[in-house]
């Protein structure tokens, strides 16, 4: 990814609340910071507790986790 | 998917990744994904990526989100995939716990064979504007970038250019949000769809839908396909250059060298590893592999008998295979 890009990216991700919403299996993986600043909430009820609490909106992503 | 609100939630579940923009009660500002039927990435790119969190934020700020409504419910009552019948056979059988978005859709076309109502076209979800003739840009994907020629599109009035600012009503940022309001289009009738062009928003123009509209050339990349239809049962990979000049065949003609045999019907047939696929149910056009199956899912049944024509040792042979009258379990 290009650097300038990337940096772009996470600026903004860090704005809203990061939901992987894929995941919500019986064991939940542990949440991974990315470049230190994003940390993806594993459950989508606890990532609207604090889309509430912050402010912020939420970045709901579907993906294959395994 | 485990354990997620299909209510809520629903999208092209043949997709591998999906995202949507959301506020605290879960309401959408925008979605995005989304593929083409010949890349999965036209519409995944850093810059169309950037645009959506930056309108995200700025539609956050306005408290701009979209009502509940059929295009982006606010669903209270629950439904997981474990709700769909067939899905509770495929969880027992599975040896890991994870549920992928194909599987909800495989499932829900399993329940439709079930229950007598499936329809081959219903594999083709959330269809692609370039359907009606609009191919959106890119990295600005509420942005018209070319207008097929004698499509509903150009018929309309659409030019290059365009900003697509409405469609039935709906805001429409990405591609992801114009499929989403093709999915709940009817078979066939008229859409409606603003735009702004030059600075100036346009009178709402109507997009005819034309029979068969939903239906794209190529939907081989989708996992669902198998649903509605026989597949050949094997496996293979394109001929090589050396053998095509050999058996006198061009780039254009179909040659699929058979690397795996998987089904009873397919062995007995008389198929056998290495043959060469010269033809099968009348089409000799090149195809790969997938589009071999995605021609058989969609325009074959269970219970029919269809021509093969191999090429082995030397020699070309003609040979039948009948599908079972229903699927295998």
């Amino acid at each position: 990814m290009h650097r300038r890009m990337k940096v772009c990216l996470t600026a903004i991700t860090a704005s809203l609340f990061t939901v992987a919403a894929a995941a919500q299996a019986i064991e939940k993986p542990p949440r991974v910071d990315v470049d230190g600043k994003i940390s993806w909430v594993y459950d989508y009820a606890e990532g609207q507790l604090l889309s509430q609490a912050s402010g912020k909106p939420m970045f709901v992503v579907f993906r294959c986790e395994r | 998917m485990n354990g997620m609100n299909l209510n809520q939630f629903q999208f092209e579940y043949d997709l591998t990744w999906m995202a949507f923009f959301q506020n605290a009660s879960g309401q959408t500002y925008l979605r995005y994904g989304g593929r083409r039927d010949a890349d999965a990435e036209t519409y995944m790119t850093k810059a169309s990526l950037v645009r959506a969190m930056r309108q995200t934020l700025v539609l956050h700020e306005q408290g701009a989100a979209k009502p509940s409504s059929r295009y982006e419910p606010v669903a209270e009552r629950v439904r997981t995939p474990a709700d769909i019948p067939p899905m509770r056979g495929m969880i027992s059988r599975r040896k890991v716990s994870c549920i992928h978005c194909h599987d909800v859709k495989v499932a829900e076309l399993r329940h439709a064979r079930d229950q007598g109502t499936l329809r081959k076209e219903m594999v083709f979800t959330y269809p692609d504007p370039a359907n009606l003739g609009i191919r959106l840009d890119p990295d600005i994907q509420y942005r018209v970038a070319s207008v097929a020629p004698a499509s509903s599109a150009a018929a309309a009035g659409i030019r290059v250019g365009d900003l697509v600012r409405q469609v039935e009503g709906q805001r429409t940022l990405t591609f992801a949000d114009f499929t989403r309001v093709l999915e709940l289009a009817p078979a066939s009738g008229t859409l409606g769809i603003v735009v702004e062009r030059n600075g100036r928003r346009q009178d709402e123009m109507q997009l005819q839908l034309r029979p068969g509209w939903r239906k794209s050339a190529d939907p081989s990349w989708r996992a669902s396909g198998g649903v509605v239809g026989p597949n050949a049962g094997l496996w293979g990979v394109p001929a090589d250059q050396a053998r095509r000049r050999e058996i006198g065949l061009t780039a254009n003609d179909l040659a699929i060298k058979v690397t795996f045999i998987h089904k009873p019907w397919s062995r007995s047939a008389g198929i056998r590893l290495n043959d060469y696929i010269l033809s099968i149910d009348g089409q000799s056009n090149h195809m790969t592999t997938r589009q071999m199956q995605s021609y058989l899912h969609q325009n074959t049944d269970w219970g029919d008998t269809i021509e093969l024509v191999l090429y082995r040792d030397g020699k070309k042979r003609t040979v039948q295979m009948t599908f079972p009258d229903s699927p295998p379990e």
